[in-house]
């Protein structure tokens, strides 16, 4: 006689049993293609990360620290070979010097600030102007003459010096990129003399940076900005077209709008 | 549909050599044929092999069947394992000769001389691996006297491959090779076996797909799938019986089939 319970019963465990094949099969099919899956959504996320780093290349490396002690050295020897060449004038002149060059190192931390240098000059000197003017008459009699041709001095010596060092900060870092051939350089003359309104000068520097690494994005802005300020509009609106067709920079879109719109003279 | 008909379906499948329940399938029809014509040459001795299973023995029972009406045929289904028991039957039942006492070969060769037939007798030898190499060498004597036909059959297995061996290679003059059937043999041997006990219903319920699957368990052995359904049918029967919602009767369910298969062994659960 059948045990029908029985057999029912064994026919169940002979059915899972002979699911397992298949449960592994399906299961080694799915971490299979989940590892799969990952492996490609990682390395599209590297490609483009790597697509993002090398358009950022030029903003990162305005703020490489590496960089900026070097120029902050760069500056510190321009101020020692100032104070050399200053040797006549006196010794207190020489202390006040040192502190007028400090705004010179000020503008190379805030170089991402676009403002023009001389605007803060300016301000520095309107202050210093407003010193003695805040001191009553009567003190200033009381102070000798002498020092009142020394606070002249200092004033006027503030100017040049200030002139001197950003032209020289330019030539050094001219030599070292002679040296180097360091894009990073080229763009920061470029973006030097973009400030100091040699626009040509900003145009070359800007192109060789271009030449040396066409990925920077900064460069390439510069480039454009410095044609537009040579009246070559047509001819920057053209390469920024080209530039965004193969870049899709939102920068280099939002400039090109910019200049489009006449905002940028 | 009734339990009856269930039970009368799972008789149909009891493992029993029975030339009533033979099954015409083509190519077992043109095996059998040339099976007949080969005994009617003067052939010395036919082989009939084959793997556990495969209808050697209901071949044999149906070549008796025959053949006895008009030649004179004897069929021994066992193996008489004993060298004089076997000549004392045989001189027995093909020439009517009660010996007593030991009989040996030489002396059953004498008996076969002096009795000279027309018609050469014809023996039909079921199992006969089982013989002994010594008796086997004896037989092999007796055919080539050509004053008795032997037609044995044999398991042809793995380990022993006795057509191979020198004594049959070089003396049997025919050797029939029996197979498992194939997929839609075994459906039609399913459902003509079923509607020759009338058991039509039963027959109706086997799909093609059921069929594979009862084939893939059997490997178209005919005794393995003898045993299946008759299980099979042991199994709905008792479904009629105390459970009937649980079964479908329009189609075999695969699940009775696996069922079926792990009650015959077929299926290691």
């Amino acid at each position: 006689m059948l045990n029908l319970h029985e057999l029912e019963s064994r026919w169940v465990r002979y059915k899972l049993k002979s699911l397992i094949p298949s449960l592994i099969l399906v299961l080694i099919i799915i971490i299979v293609s989940y590892i799969l899956l990952n492996s490609y959504f990682i390395y599209n996320n590297s490609v483009q990360e790597e697509l993002i780093s090398k358009q950022e290349l030029p903003q990162k490396e305005k703020f490489i620290p590496k960089q900026d002690v070097i120029v902050a050295k760069i500056i510190e020897e321009i101020i020692l070979e100032e104070n050399k060449d200053d040797q006549n004038v006196s010794t207190k002149l020489i202390a006040q010097t040192n502190i007028v060059l400090e705004p010179s190192l000020d503008f190379i931390k805030h170089i991402q600030i676009n403002s023009p240098h001389y605007y803060i000059n300016k301000e520095f000197q309107d202050d210093k102007k407003k010193v003695p003017t805040k001191k009553s008459p009567k003190k200033v009699k009381k102070v000798a003459i002498a020092e009142a041709i020394k606070v002249e001095i200092v004033e006027a010596s503030l100017v040049n010096i200030k002139r001197k060092n950003e032209q020289n900060d330019i030539h050094h870092v001219i030599k070292r990129f002679k040296k180097t051939n360091n894009p990073a350089l080229s763009l920061f003359i470029a973006k030097k003399y973009y400030q100091l309104k040699n626009y040509k000068q900003a145009y070359n520097y800007a192109l060789i940076t271009n030449e040396i690494n066409n990925e920077i994005e900064e460069s390439w802005i510069l480039f454009a900005k410095s044609l537009v300020k040579l009246s070559k509009t047509d001819k920057a609106i053209k390469m920024l077209q080209k530039y965004i067709d193969n870049s899709h920079s939102q920068r280099a879109k939002t400039l090109l709008d910019t200049i489009k719109s006449g905002k940028l003279k | 549909m009734s339990s009856n008909i269930f039970i009368n379906s799972k008789n149909v499948f009891l493992d029993t050599v029975d030339v009533k329940s033979y099954v015409q399938l083509d190519r077992v029809s043109t095996i059998y044929q040339s099976l007949k014509d080969s005994v009617n040459k003067p052939l010395k001795m036919i082989l009939l092999y084959g793997k556990p299973g495969t209808g050697k023995s209901m071949f044999l029972t149906k070549l008796y069947n025959d053949l006895s009406s008009s030649k004179i045929v004897h069929l021994y289904h066992t193996p008489i394992l004993d060298d004089s028991e076997f000549f004392k039957k045989i001189a027995h039942d093909l020439f009517n000769v009660n010996y007593q006492g030991e009989l040996n070969f030489t002396q059953f060769m004498k008996i076969l001389e002096e009795h000279i037939i027309d018609d050469i007798p014809i023996v039909l030898l079921d199992e006969a691996q089982l013989y002994s190499n010594t008796l086997m060498e004896k037989i092999r004597l007796l055919s080539d006297t050509r004053k008795v036909k032997f037609v044995i059959t044999l398991h042809k297995t793995e380990k022993e491959d006795l057509i191979a061996k020198e004594h049959f290679k070089t003396r049997i003059w025919e050797s029939i090779e029996l197979e498992n059937a194939s997929n839609t043999e075994l459906k039609i041997y399913i459902q003509k076996k079923l509607m020759k006990s009338n058991c039509f219903d039963s027959a109706n319920m086997f799909s093609t797909k059921s069929v594979n699957l009862i084939h893939r368990l059997s490997k178209g052995n005919y005794r393995d799938t003898n045993k299946l359904l008759y299980t099979l049918f042991d199994i709905y029967s008792n479904y009629m019986l105390n459970n009937p919602s649980k079964i479908n009767t329009s189609q075999v369910s695969n699940k009775i089939i696996e069922m079926s298969a792990i009650q015959t062994g077929l299926i290691h659960a």
